[in-house]
């Protein structure tokens, strides 16, 4: 394992082959990142590519006493991510959401501890952007509301009516889902 | 807490356990890509080194510039001199249908070219002008011709620029194209010129690929409106399942969905270019750019990206002035008007109409 100080010195200093361990290192953090919140593979690849040049560009400003390495990179591509979000966020997705989300009682939801995470990530790259967006952001990443509301410029009200939807569409997809591995 | 609620946090609980920490590998490997394009240093020295030789080439290209004009001034000389001549004439016709008048030494001067016409053929025609892309002017009188100007044979022409294009039509009725090259003056026949043709009838689109072919492989232009026949099993249309053309307006994405009838898709000129009820203005049209076309079906919460639309927005209403003259002619057929209107938007566009749409203009 390197010592993270002394590949982000080296890259500093435009160390090709530091920044080619970086990268090694860190990548499948920031596609980690980018697939939970995009809503194809490919934009999952435009979210990485971009976030990745944004920490070479930004590594100087990395502060080691504000936090571990991982988080900043962790920041800056879910940063990257809702950026591309709020540029089509006026996508005809969220003009024309659908309000008849329908209901659904989670009691009958039946949980698979042994389902691959790349189904989830796949199931949740089928909600809407917005609803993605507010669900990674609160489930995932744990912001508040408030928090949300402020990050992608919308209400209160409008995040939690948002990740209400995304609960309930993506939980269908999981049951869907679950069903047919089970069957 | 209710027991729905228990349930809902587990099931977020579940969620967080799975994708916390999710990592997965790239699928295509970026790391040269995204190290090169973050070289700072080899970047900025390369980019100095360009400043510097660009630098050095204007200055000497400004003296050389200044030298030619004191030059001209001396000489008397103004502008790109043209004489009108009429390409059709046997004498100079050559096997291609591009009539080269000057093979001559016409040299450069400032940034225009002089094209000193060697040779003026003797006959009575005339032209008149359908359009130019640019200004060009009478040498003597100074004034700048426009669409539907008559410009007489032998009558000496300036040219705002290089490479500019007009379209004329001589006074016995046939269509020349006029390129001011640096070799001078060069005539296109346009009767011998094939109409690029586009059409969307005849299959219903079942894929994304055809969509691709027709809308993003070449240089749209919509006139009115373009329809296109979609299969019913790829792509059903309904209340909730529709197509949708997204492009970028002043920064923002505006989204326009596209009606249908009968698994007919309509792109409207008018609609499309309408926001909140208001016609856009040509300015805002003309700077529309990232025209996109989406396949929504809100019944499964899916939007598919269907392809790029190559669209150019052109004025109609000037086109139409430039096709009242082009197309009054006697004795065309309605194909015929098609086909001379379609090479036309070819030539001084760079666009092509789809046929349908053409022949709706035209009518």
């Amino acid at each position: 394992m390197h010592k993270i100080n002394d590949i982000i010195k080296k890259c500093l200093k435009n160390d090709r082959r530091a920044k080619e361990v970086l990268y090694k290192e860190y990548a499948s953090v920031v596609m980690g990142v980018a697939r939970k919140y995009a809503k194809s593979s490919h934009e999952a690849d435009d979210i990485f590519q971009e976030a990745f040049i944004r920490i070479f560009k930004y590594l100087k400003s990395y502060q080691e006493e504000k936090g571990a390495f991982e988080g900043w990179i962790y920041r800056i591509t879910m940063n990257e991510a809702l950026r591309q979000i709020e540029a089509k966020k006026k996508n005809i997705e969220d003009t024309y959401e659908d309000d008849k989300i329908g209901d659904l009682q989670f009691s009958t939801i039946e949980i698979d501890e042994d389902i691959n995470p790349e189904i989830l990530v796949n199931l949740i790259s089928k909600l809407p952007n917005r609803k993605r967006a507010v669900l990674n952001l609160y489930v995932l990443e744990g912001y508040s509301h408030k928090e949300i509301a402020d990050i992608l410029s919308i209400s209160v009200g409008t995040s939690k009516s948002n990740l209400h939807d995304a609960r309930i569409q993506l939980a269908k997809l999981y049951k869907e889902q679950y069903q047919k591995i089970h069957a | 807490m209710s027991k729905e609620q228990k349930h809902i946090d587990e099931f977020d609980d579940f969620l967080q356990r799975k994708l916390k920490d999710y990592k997965t590998a790239p699928s295509t490997d970026f790391m040269n890509q995204i190290l090169d394009a973050t070289e700072p240093e080899k970047t900025s020295k390369t980019k100095h080194l360009w400043l510097y030789v660009s630098g050095v080439a204007a200055a000497i290209f400004l003296i050389v510039f200044i030298a030619i004009n004191i030059q001209d001034n001396i000489n008397g000389e103004l502008g790109t001199n043209v004489v009108i001549t009429d390409p059709s004439d046997s004498t100079q016709a050559s096997p291609s249908h591009i009539v080269e008048q000057n093979k001559d030494t016409a040299s450069p001067t400032k940034t225009e070219v002089e094209s000193n016409v060697p040779a003026v053929v003797e006959n009575n025609w005339d032209y008149i002008l359908i359009k130019v892309n640019g200004k060009v002017s009478n040498k003597s009188s100074l004034q700048q011709y426009s669409t539907g100007d008559t410009i007489y044979n032998k009558e000496e022409l300036t040219f705002s620029a290089a490479n500019q294009l007009a379209y004329l039509r001589t006074s016995d009725g046939v269509d020349q194209l006029m390129r001011n090259t640096k070799e001078g003056i060069q005539y296109e026949d346009m009767s011998y010129t094939s109409p690029a043709t586009f059409s969307t009838r005849g299959t219903a689109i079942s894929n994304a690929q055809m969509f691709v072919k027709l809308l993003q492989n070449s240089k749209l232009t919509l006139l009115e409106k373009i329809e296109l026949d979609v299969n019913a099993s790829s792509y059903p249309l309904t209340e909730n399942a529709f197509f949708y053309v997204a492009y970028q307006l002043k920064g923002e994405i505006i989204n326009k969905q596209l009606k249908h009838q009968n698994q007919t898709l309509t792109i409207e000129r008018n609609t499309l270019y309408e926001i909140d009820g208001k016609a856009l203005s040509s300015t805002d049209i003309y700077s529309i750019k990232d025209y996109k076309l989406y396949y929504m079906d809100k019944n499964k919460s899916e939007v598919e990206e269907i392809c790029k639309i190559n669209l150019y927005p052109i004025s109609t209403q000037r086109l139409k002035r430039e096709f009242s003259i082009l197309l009054n002619k006697e004795g065309i057929s309605t194909k015929e008007k098609r086909e001379i209107a379609s090479t036309y938007l070819q030539k001084m566009y760079g666009l092509t109409a789809e046929k349908t749409d053409l022949s709706n203009f035209l009518n």
